[in-house]
């Protein structure tokens, strides 16, 4: 299962000292959740707002919503607190319970669950049905399954996880739909979680007390942003010696997401880092090299999966076509 | 030209507060252009953020700011940009401050901060006299370049377009240009090196020419063409090539037919030509024939004594007699045909022969 990369390998003795404490237990900052939802505000409003896999006692996530409950104008907050073996808690935000005149975490009410909280728990999931809004950060061990289990209950959402779960054969798939894009996502492509657990290997410049540096993370949403709508700048123009085509696919290879070809008609090959740049509007998207060359059938039986020019394989790539163009 | 310090309530500044790509960063009713769109984007850490606050909640003073104020009445800040946002987001709610939100303070507390009031120098005055002024003053904080400082002044919708190409990081026109141009887009450094080529050195009065116009696809298919003609006749790439002013000699020489090949063969000599002292210079050397670009080197004290002895302190043109120190070194096979800077190269000439000389 592809973990997220820290920024240097973690010794094998912490490794399995993590592993074996709590490894998917990464928190997200305020300040990050506070940079992404700034742009989701109008879709909050009158929303009932889920966070599942949040463990509302250390959640930044139940803290930005209560505290901006009224700010945001929501109908009601849920969110559910996991245990591993035992039945748990949820906390819940609908009104103004004590009388002072305001909404916020003093109107918390808090009722025991008869499961442990899992997000796949049929208690779980009737709190699902009801809500309108999923907000959260699921342990990315599980991300497909939890993924699924939005899309099966046609749910919106707004939830972190890593790049690497673009090309998971089931989310590309979503991707390619366009029922799934990535949010403005964190500076540098980096996100420091606040973590117990791991000691932090991020480099000195970027060390952190408390904090994992954790690169390739993005927030994943089906929600309306005005970012997918930007078109991608384009300049280079197309020439046989720059852009080679590859061996057993006809496309060609662009290494770069910003040396995309402004005149080139077919398809084009490009890194996974795309998908931050990809307007709808702009671009289709006609496959990846991951998933078995499934989509587009490249692929040949007993070979590898990827594409290569003159042999060379080249690492995962998304393939792409400029809707404006012909 | 008019100065003139005014107090600003937050409460007018955050009025009408947007903050979004298409537009830019605007406030004060929409008359204040906080940030114009695709204008630098300085590093603010939370924490710088996050001290403005707390300065403005505990009523202390800011730094003063500075505003232009433009033709039709709007206001572009020119100092004071991170501040300014970081007061907005604050007060839109768009971050806490120890847990706390903007929306979440007492009434009193609010009223505190949209009281609180903003020092600001308002600037107006014709595009020459704000520039001088800008070029003057020392603006605390961000020091900016002389670029930015023009961009304040010469706003308009041709601006906002050029800066689409030369501006951001990772901008077009360091895709196609990084390995020719020295800089860094965001310090405007590719927007002013594209101007100074188009302009013939005279970015303030181009500006000032196209201010007005909807777009700068003059500007950036002029800038394509600059970098496309010199990979096409220099098509080897040398790391000395960075830095040159490409722009100049595409003016001058791109209508001239030449031999990629045969500067390449020239270029490789000159290289390895340890006379010259300024190899980046040979770009331009190969197309002016200017010996001034290479930097030849010149004599050592050494080779120069060497040369005085051996002429007995004669001048090998007039034949009088001088003293070293009235003396100066001259290649005797020039350096374009040939001749080395080595001591038996080397004569010396008095100095009045030497200007003749070398006046031509
Ligand atoms: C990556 S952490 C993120 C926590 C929190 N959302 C945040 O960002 O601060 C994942 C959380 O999911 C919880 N979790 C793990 N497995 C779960 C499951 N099967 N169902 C629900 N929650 C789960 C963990 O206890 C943990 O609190």
């Amino acid at each position: 299962m592809p973990a997220p990369t820290t920024e240097k390998k973690v010794s094998n003795k912490n490794l399995h000292k993590a592993k074996k404490s709590k490894n998917d237990e990464f928190y997200t900052q305020l300040s990050d959740i506070e940079k992404e939802l700034k742009h989701y505000k109008e879709h909050f409003r009158d929303k009932v707002i889920f966070c599942n896999c949040d463990d509302p006692e250390e959640s930044h996530f139940w803290k930005y919503f209560s505290e901006n409950f009224e700010f945001l104008g929501l109908k009601r907050l849920i969110a559910t607190h996991y245990e591993t073996e035992k039945p748990s808690y949820k906390l819940e935000i609908v009104a103004d319970t004590n009388g002072d005149g305001r909404i916020n975490k003093l109107d918390t009410i808090r009722t025991p669950l008869m499961q442990n909280g899992d997000f796949r728990s049929p208690e779980c999931i009737e709190i699902l049905e009801e809500s309108d809004i999923v907000v959260t950060n699921p342990p990315f061990s599980l991300f497909r399954e939890y993924v699924a289990q939005l899309f099966e209950h046609d749910r919106k959402f707004i939830i972190v996880g890593h790049q690497n779960a673009i090309t998971y054969k089931e989310i590309f798939n979503l991707i390619k739909e366009n029922r799934i894009w990535l949010g403005y996502g964190f500076s540098g492509g980096a996100a420091h979680f606040i973590n117990k657990y791991y000691e932090d290997y991020a480099t000195a410049g970027d060390h952190r007390e408390g904090m994992i540096r954790v690169s390739g993370v993005n927030w994943f949403t089906n929600l309306e942003i005005q970012k997918r709508h930007e078109d991608l700048i384009l300049y280079k123009k197309y020439s046989q010696e720059e852009y080679p085509k590859y061996d057993n696919y006809d496309a060609i290879e662009v290494s770069k997401t910003k040396d995309i070809p402004l005149d080139y008609v077919g398809a084009m090959g490009v890194p996974v880092t795309f998908m931050d740049k990809y307007n709808p509007d702009q671009f289709e998207i006609l496959g990846c090299s991951y998933v078995y060359g499934e989509p587009i059938g490249y692929h040949i039986e007993g070979k590898g999966f990827n594409v290569s020019i003159s042999g060379k394989e080249v690492y995962k790539r998304l393939f792409i076509r400029n809707k404006k163009l012909s | 030209m008019k100065i003139e310090l005014r107090e600003i309530a937050i409460r007018d500044v955050v009025a009408g507060y947007t903050n979004n790509q298409e537009d830019g960063v605007v406030g004060y009713a929409g008359k204040l252009n906080i940030r114009p769109k695709y204008q630098r984007e300085f590093v603010y850490r939370d924490r710088q953020r996050d001290s403005v606050i707390e300065t403005v909640r505990r009523g202390f003073p800011l730094n003063v700011m500075y505003w232009v104020r433009n033709a039709d009445d709007t206001y572009e800040v020119l100092d004071g940009q991170q501040r300014t946002i970081s007061i907005c987001e604050y007060v839109a709610g768009n971050f806490s401050l120890d847990f706390q939100y903007f929306h979440n303070l007492t009434d009193t507390e609010r009223e505190q901060i949209l009281d609180y009031r903003l020092m600001v120098y308002f600037c107006e005055g014709n595009d020459r006299e704000k520039l001088d002024w800008f070029k003057t003053i020392n603006i605390a904080g961000e020091k900016l370049t002389d670029q930015e400082l023009r961009n304040a002044v010469y706003t308009g919708p041709w601006l906002t377009d050029a800066k689409r190409y030369f501006s951001r990081t990772g901008c077009p026109a360091y895709a196609i240009g990084s390995d020719y141009l020295n800089g860094s887009p965001i310090r405007q450094d590719y927007l002013e090196t594209a101007i100074d080529w188009i302009s013939w050195r005279t970015i303030e009065q181009y500006m000032s020419e196209h201010q007005h116009e909807p777009n700068a696809f003059e500007l950036w298919s002029y800038f394509q063409n600059v970098i496309t003609w010199t990979s096409t006749i220099f098509p080897n790439y040398r790391r000395e090539m960075r830095g040159v002013a490409w722009g100049s000699l595409y003016n001058e020489f791109s209508s001239k037919g030449f031999d990629a090949e045969k500067l390449e063969a020239e270029i490789q000599v000159l290289m390895q030509d340890e006379d010259v002292t300024r190899k980046s210079g040979i770009y331009e050397y190969v197309l002016t024939r200017n010996e001034k670009y290479l930097n030849i080197r010149s004599f050592t004290d050494r080779m120069k004594r060497e040369a005085y002895e051996r002429q007995e302190g004669i001048c090998t043109h007039c034949q009088g007699h001088f003293e070293l120190s009235e003396m100066e070194a001259d290649h005797i096979t020039p350096w374009h045909a040939g001749g080395k800077t080595t001591s038996e190269n080397c004569q010396m000439l008095c100095r009045g022969c030497n200007r003749v000389k070398s006046g031509k």
